[in-house]
């Protein structure tokens, strides 16, 4: 069997087999550019169902079976409670028991509410003591700096303050330089969105030019 | 004969913004050839253009090179194969860099796609640079993304006893690289860098660099790196490698002309095409609805 496995991934059939494969799947997925059609339905459909697959069979070979299924058959037997604890999640679909997933969600809630409130400090008492920057004492392009990163910040908290209506001057100017500043900011993220998006239709490129054709580097 | 001049003039000008009007009702099948043909002539002739390392990717290189050998760096993995051409060569820069550094390091997977990529990169590189695993570098396998905060956690107390078992199902401590490493609390470990395209960057922010000051490297897909700027601006992380751009200035710290160095001639074309597009299909916009309030 070993040896099987080990022809299969190394053998160069098995190898140009499975180039074509991708060739063909890329080519696919990216024939929805030009129109709808049933080869990108079947890629499509085929890759979700190889990535179900594989997300089982990894879940199962690298977490379930080490972590549990291997302690109860070595005679840790309190591992079991882990299979009723995760059972009860599937009384939710029944109507007459849905006490007892109650039980396991509220149990659930109570922790990843505890973790959030221990998460919350970790997270954000930096970023609040990194927004008092020095306005004095340090070179003067970080003052400058220093003083815009202040304006963005306090103009921008005014926008977003609805505790009252921004009627008067003193309310409306400062709200409105923090709303040209947010469209700066979406601005620069759809920047990175296209600099991302166009990073993969690379990597896409590159495949097809240098491990199939391969007329590329 | 002045007016006649001028009406001429204004007949020129009239036919370019025309022409730019039209540019709005391009097929956009015709873009999308028009991106393919600029993206596959850099990668084919292999355009070279220089590369500028920016202040965070030269943070994360710094943290990499002054992590006390006898530390444990954590690789963190959470992409899958959607965002490969991003993410596997900012980690394979980092898993280079390490080896070549004879800096031991772990791979920890909260993705099953990119348990195996990350693997099998680090396999290659490894082999490439003699690196023995399990004695320079190990695999801790892959872990449920939805217990992500709870395995942080974990590790901080006791790494051991939260991990148990490798990629290759076998106990964590009968290998070599994994003697003395007790936790991220016992100061055992150097640096953690995560490879990313979700927003968990925060997780180990809040529950391990919160508690234990452990030095972080964010390595985001370019979609998610504004995100990094706030977390790099309080220290809460040592470097950020912004997508594909990042991994190539990487590579040029590295003296390496990898896949990111070779694709940023087609990323810089790419950019131009969209920017000119926007520019046409903006001056087309303002042009029409000009026409339009007058007619």
């Amino acid at each position: 069997m070993n040896t099987l496995t080990s022809w299969l991934s190394n053998s160069s059939i098995t190898q140009s087999i499975a180039l074509w494969l991708a060739v063909g799947a890329t080519l696919g997925i990216y024939s929805i550019l030009y129109k709808e059609n049933p080869i990108y339905r079947l890629v499509e459909h085929m890759y979700i169902g190889a990535a179900a697959g594989y997300y089982a069979y990894i879940g199962w070979a690298q977490t379930l079976k080490p972590l549990w299924w291997d302690r109860i058959t070595d005679g840790q037997w309190v591992w079991i409670f882990a299979l009723i604890g995760g059972s009860m999640f599937y009384f939710i679909y029944s109507q007459k028991h849905v006490w007892i997933s109650r039980i396991i969600f509220g149990g659930l809630l109570g922790l990843v509410a505890g973790a959030a409130f221990k998460g919350f400090a970790g997270l954000n008492v930096d970023r609040i003591e990194a927004s008092f920057k020095p306005l004095w004492g340090v070179p003067a392009p970080n003052i400058i700096n220093n003083i815009f990163a202040m304006v963005i910040l306090l103009t921008v908290m005014i926008y977003f303050f609805f505790s009252f209506e921004h009627k008067t001057k003193l309310h409306r100017a400062p709200a409105n330089l923090g709303r040209w500043f947010l469209m700066f900011a979406f601005g620069a993220m759809f920047g990175s969105t296209v600099m991302a998006r166009m990073s993969l239709l690379i990597g896409r490129v590159h495949f097809l030019l240098a491990d199939w054709l391969p007329i590329a580097k | 004969m002045e007016t006649e001049n001028r009406s001429r003039e204004l007949t020129t000008t009239d036919r370019i913004l025309r022409a730019f009007e039209r540019l709005q009702h391009i097929d956009r099948r015709v873009m999308y050839a028009l991106l393919a043909v600029v993206v596959a002539v850099p990668l084919i002739w292999n355009f070279k253009q220089p590369v500028v390392v920016t202040w965070p990717v030269q943070g994360a290189y710094d943290t990499i090179e002054k992590m006390p050998a006898d530390k444990l760096a954590i690789i963190d993995i959470v992409w899958d194969s959607g965002t490969v051409a991003e993410s596997r060569p900012q980690t394979e820069a980092l898993i280079r860099h390490l080896m070549l550094r004879n800096k031991k390091f772990a791979i920890v997977a909260f993705m099953p796609q990119g348990n195996k990529l990350a693997y099998d990169s680090a396999k290659r590189i490894g082999s490439e640079l003699g690196k023995e695993y399990g004695k320079d570098w190990i695999h801790w396998g892959y872990r449920p993304g939805g217990a992500m905060i709870q395995f942080m956690m974990g590790l901080g107390r006791d790494i051991p006893g939260t991990v148990k078992s490798d990629i290759e199902g076998k106990p964590v401590t009968s290998y070599p690289i994994m003697k003395g490493i007790k936790s991220i609390k016992n100061g055992d470990v150097g640096v953690i860098a995560e490879v990313t395209p979700s927003g968990t960057l925060d997780y180990w922010i809040a529950y391990v660099y919160g508690s234990y000051r452990t030095p972080l490297i964010y390595c985001p897909t370019a979609v998610m790196a504004p995100e990094g700027y706030n977390p790099l601006d309080a220290g809460q992380i040592k470097g950020m490698l912004t997508g594909m751009k990042g991994a190539a200035e990487y590579e040029s710290l590295l003296g390496r002309q990898d896949f990111a160095t070779r694709a940023a001639g087609a990323l810089s074309t790419s950019h131009l095409l969209i920017i000119v597009l926007i520019i046409a299909g903006n001056i087309g916009y303002i042009s029409s609805r000009r026409r339009r309030s007058e007619s």
